[in-house]
């Protein structure tokens, strides 16, 4: 309905333009799929398009949510495959040029060699630039179960030779691959901002809605509610809640755990969003018709006012998702979310907490580059979204 | 004050006149460095009629604070120290003064200032504690039988107040304090008779002044093993200062005069015993705020709690170095509070801090050794008989089919056979260790793999071995999160006992729980550490973590928990007759533990030989660079300053 009444809007404002560029037939046909005629989420779409950052950042979260779906067919290895001569092991190279054999088109990487130093008490690794590995597509490599669907060892990119170093970002204190490990902890890191999100949306439009439509002391008793959750500082309250998570949970249990956490607690941002535009919807015309018209509570909701506010739901929870991710990730780094051996990014950094990590293994700060991008990403899409939503100023 | 020194000195047979020089020029022997004063008196001290200007050296410290001679301040034949033995530690003649700053994680506890600190009351000198002496006591004899063992308290030794030591002092501790059921509910089984839990506590005679008899009914050869080396004790469990503590005792002071006090204390009407306790220090605690103005046996007092603790030398201190200087070197300590790991490692980095043992591991190393030179400091790794962090399942766990398979010792032999030992010390240990051999170092998977097939944990369709019910047997491993290299060490074990087609998986708990659960039976596989297969005096080989339930009934004399099988049993018998056999035989029976362990495999000890790193400030001497035994040492009043 609301629809309508903006198509029928514009037709008049449409109307009044008419006058001044009608004369080439032309012109019609571009004006049939110009702003007059388009819809409103196409209209969304081209605002949207304008906005360049966000325009980058869709593919590079679409990018970033494929490798967390396909992880385990782009990693070279498994998360849990151990390296035992490759502890600490700093990030290769990939290379193209050799002194002795020159150029090739096949990529390779140099053999390292590790050797504890016992001046120093540090893994030191050499390159064995005798040693060449050519890199091939679609190698054989450590089983897995793709996407839970069917056994195969096929990896996409690999030496093919189980012994040879191949880790393009180093490896940790147990000689595990890091990129694998990123890439797998992108499934847990990732999918929570998604499913956290979804919780918070259903929790905040039900509870925001009941108090904008209802109004009195429903609002009342919302609005308070909402009042005291936002006055308690975020951090120590995910922690309190966290601790409150029985430990004899599997990391699977913990992981909807903690989404329900922090739904539990982002649902109110939501909620007055939510509150805040039916207050205003259900005292306008199109609404007061629809009830006169007999039409039951529920209908005028789903029908008539949730589909004139739903482009800023979508802001919301777009902008809702980054701070979820951010929090899983904090709550796993201080080591009351989830723990090793689950990997999330959050777990991974939990490694990178110390001084000599900083100094003298930086690569296991990679995780933390894979979170500022992400996050980032989401705010530049919500950035776009919130100049599109109301397509219409 | 002159004449007072002087009749004490005519008691004491030593030369009037040389000490009433010695005060007059007190202060001109204060400035002059200790080993010059020393040589000062080369006279030998058999001829006490002979001039010399003093028997003793001390610190410059206490120039100008009023306090009576240091002769006066030492007991009749102080301790000379003998903490480490010469292939460990040249003992050089140090120079007084300094202050040694530590850090500390926590509020109150700081082991750094605890085992500089620490007095048993008698010692062992070396690191694994071969031989026993004299420490805090000036001798001690044991019966032949090894049922009496008499004490010798050091005539004139004096607490840090100034206040004599005698045997009324024992006799307090033994009997109002540790016969006292109100202020001892429950008598420590150590001090039973061969530390069993059907031994009858011991009789306590006093002798004379300075000697005091502890008679068992049974042999208790490991007895004085155990004053010595068990756990971290020190003299305060059968000494402490009566005319201190009498003050809060009801057979001292009458209650009602107590009252105001227990009520300012916040205990209820008539809990006498709880401010006691309250106030009374244990050796654990001389870090604890109550230890201002407690009086002490140790190098140092504290003289200011708090964030940053201070502590100054114990002016009665009763050790000497072999030039007759009254230790401790180092004047005064500063402990800081600190609020998390790696500021105590910058810390070290910025030369901020002398001694730090407790807070340095192992991959801290290489990040300290570069700043060795800017920092002033160096760290020493060496063999500091760590206990390591060992895998145990339980085996007395609540589950007829878990029973079954953990029960038979080819199962463990099997997962032994599976663990990679080399690989656990090279990623958990960084090299710092070797396999441990007495287990078998060799990873042999076709033979673990065959035991398996033997017990008949026969592989399913999926590849995980089914238990004797048909359902997949499952070891979850949960460990506390109360150290990091727990979680790493379970990683690796998940991995390596997977390739054996087990279900492994690894949880993190915290601490508190672990401790509940572990209590209450409720875990059937974690990794902890046990002292017993490092340092040979223990008898802690993990039971209550193996077989909390066994343990329970072997400690509660049958009361409580299940009586074990009889190999267990027997087991059991032989880890406590460690502490009843004198030190010879107690290494023979130890050797056939260990071999019990091998072939039974009660739990898997992976690693020996564990190195730790401790970083010290590199002007600091008398510090060995080839290990010493933590809590078996406590040397720290022998370090100095180099100039």
């Amino acid at each position: 309905m609301i629809r309508k009444v903006i198509v029928k809007k514009s037709r008049t404002w449409l109307r009044l333009d008419r006058s001044k560029t009608v004369s080439s037939p032309e012109h019609t046909q571009d004006l049939r799929q110009g702003f007059e005629f388009a819809s409103q989420w196409r209209l969304m779409w081209w605002k949207f398009r304008k906005h360049k950052l966000a325009m980058i950042a869709v593919p590079v979260l679409l990018l970033l949510y494929l490798s967390a779906i396909f992880c385990d067919f782009l990693s070279p290895t498994l998360p849990t495959s151990r390296f035992a001569d490759y502890k600490n092991a700093p990030p290769q190279g990939i290379h193209f040029y050799d002194k002795e054999s020159g150029f090739s088109l096949r990529p390779f990487v140099y053999g390292m060699k590790m050797e504890m130093n016992k001046e120093t008490f540090r893994r030191q690794f050499t390159t064995d630039k005798s040693k060449k590995y050519p890199l091939h597509l679609f190698v054989k490599g450590d089983p897995y179960s793709f996407l839970g669907l069917f056994p195969t060892t096929t990896h996409l990119i690999g030496t093919g030779n189980p012994d040879a170093p191949f880790f393009l970002m180093g490896t940790d204190s147990l000689g595990r691959d890091l990129l694998t490990r990123i890439l797998y902890g992108a499934r847990i890191s990732l999918s929570f901002g998604i499913v956290g999100v979804l919780l918070t949306l259903a929790l905040g439009l039900l509870l925001g809605g009941l108090s904008g439509y209802f109004g009195g002391f429903v609002d009342v008793v919302i609005q308070r509610l909402i009042d005291l959750l936002i006055c308690i500082p975020t951090i120590p309250l995910w922690m309190a809640l966290a601790a409150a998570l029985p430990q004899d949970w599997t990391s699977v249990q913990l992981y909807f755990g903690m989404i329900i956490i922090f739904s539990a607690i982002n649902w109110t941002d939501l909620a007055r969003v939510v509150r805040g535009k039916m207050l205003s919807l259900r005292e306008e015309d199109f609404t007061l018709a629809a009830r006169l018209g007999g039409a039951s509570n529920l209908r005028i909701i789903r029908k008539h006012m949730l589909p004139s506010f739903s482009s800023y739901i979508i802001v919301i929870a777009t902008m809702a998702i980054p701070s979820t991710i951010l929090g899983e990730t904090a709550l796993s780094f201080l080591g009351l979310g989830m723990q090793a051996p689950a990997v999330s990014w959050g777990v991974l950094l939990q490694d990178a907490q110390n001084l000599q990590t900083v100094a003298h293994e930086p690569w296991l700060l990679w995780p933390a580059a894979f979170i500022v991008v992400s996050v980032l990403m989401f705010n530049f899409v919500g950035d776009g979204l919130r100049d599109a939503a109301d397509p219409y100023k | 004050m002159k004449k007072i020194t002087q009749a004490l000195l005519s008691i004491l047979l030593i030369s009037s006149l040389t000490l009433a020089g010695c005060q007059s020029s007190d202060s001109k022997d204060a400035a002059a460095p200790a080993t010059a004063d020393v040589n000062n008196s080369s006279t030998p001290s058999s001829s006490p009629s002979s001039s010399s200007s003093s028997k003793y050296g001390e610190s410059p410290f206490f120039s100008g604070k009023n306090l009576p001679p240091v002769l006066d301040r030492l007991p009749l034949e102080p301790k000379l120290t003998n903490e480490l033995p010469a292939d460990y530690l040249n003992l050089e003649i140090g120079t007084y003064g300094g202050t040694l700053r530590t850090a500390r994680t926590d509020v109150v506890i700081d082991n750094d200032v605890f085992i500089i600190n620490n007095e048993p009351l008698v010692n062992t000198p070396g690191l694994l504690g071969e031989e026993v002496t004299p420490n805090v006591v000036k001798d001690f004899k044991v019966s032949d039988d090894q049922k009496e063992f008499t004490f010798t308290l050091r005539e004139g030794q004096k607490w840090s107040d100034g206040v004599p030591l005698t045997v009324e002092d024992v006799k307090f501790t033994v009997e109002d304090v540790l016969f006292n059921p109100e202020l001892t509910p429950v008598f420590p089984l150590w001090l039973k008779s061969s530390a069993g839990p059907d031994g009858k506590p011991f009789t306590f005679q006093v002798v004379d002044d300075y000697t005091f008899k502890i008679i068992f009914d049974k042999p208790y050869g490991g007895f004085l093993m155990q004053l010595a080396v068990q756990g971290w004790r020190g003299y305060t469990e059968l000494i402490k200062p009566k005319h201190f503590l009498q003050k809060y005792h009801t057979k001292y002071t009458p209650l009602e005069q107590l009252e105001p006090e227990i009520k300012a204390a916040n205990f209820g009407t008539g809990e006498w015993a709880k401010l006691f306790i309250s106030k009374d220090l244990l050796n654990t605690e001389f870090s604890y705020p109550k230890a201002v103005g407690f009086p002490v046996l140790t190098p140092y007092i504290q003289v200011k709690s708090g964030d940053k603790a201070l502590y100054e030398r114990n002016p009665y201190y009763f050790k000497v170095d072999a030039k007759g200087n009254q230790l401790p070197y180092i004047d005064k300590l500063e402990s800081n509070f600190v609020q998390n790991l790696e500021v105590v490692k910058l810390k070290i980095m910025a030369g901020e801090i002398d001694h730090s043992y407790e807070y340095v591991s192992i991959p801290d190393v290489s990040l300290l050794k570069e700043h060795e030179q800017e920092g002033g400091y160096k760290v020493y790794v060496n063999n500091l008989h760590r206990t390591a962090n060992d895998i145990e399942l339980n085996q007395t766990f609540d589950d007829p089919v878990w029973r079954q398979v953990v029960g038979d010792a080819r199962f463990r032999q099997a997962l032994n056979l599976a663990l990679d030992k080399q690989e656990i010390d090279d990623t958990v240990f960084y090299g710092f260790a070797n396999p441990a051999a007495f287990q078998g170092a060799e990873r042999d998977l076709d033979k673990a793999n065959k035991l398996l097939d033997e017990i008949g944990l026969k592989k399913g369709e999926d590849g995980l071995r089914k238990g004797p019910d048909g359902k997949t047997f499952t070891i979850p491993l949960e460990v506390s999160t109360q150290m990091a290299d727990f979680a790493t060490l379970g990683q690796l074990v998940v991995e390596q006992w997977k390739q054996l087609g087990l279900d492994v998986s690894l949880k993190q708990i915290d601490n508190t729980l672990w401790t509940t659960r572990n209590k209450a039976n409720q875990l059937k596989a974690t990794i902890m550490f046990t002292p017993g297969p490092v340092q040979w005096a223990r008898s802690e080989w993990g039971q209550n973590i193996w077989a909390p339930l066994w343990d329970q009934w072997w400690n509660s004399a049958g009361a409580q928990g299940e009586e074990p099988p009889q190999d267990v049993k027997d087991l059991f018998q032989s880890i406590f007759s460690l502490r009843e056999l004198p030190i010879e035989q107690a290494k023979q029976k130890r050797e056939e533990i260990k071999k019990n362990f091998a072939d039974k495999v009660w739990y898997f000890i992976h690693s020996e030989n564990i190195a730790a790193p401790v970083a010290v400030n590199a002007k600091i001497g008398n510090f060995s660079d080839k290990g010493w035994g933590i809590a078996q040492n406590f040397a720290g009043e022998q370090w100095f300053f180099r100039k």
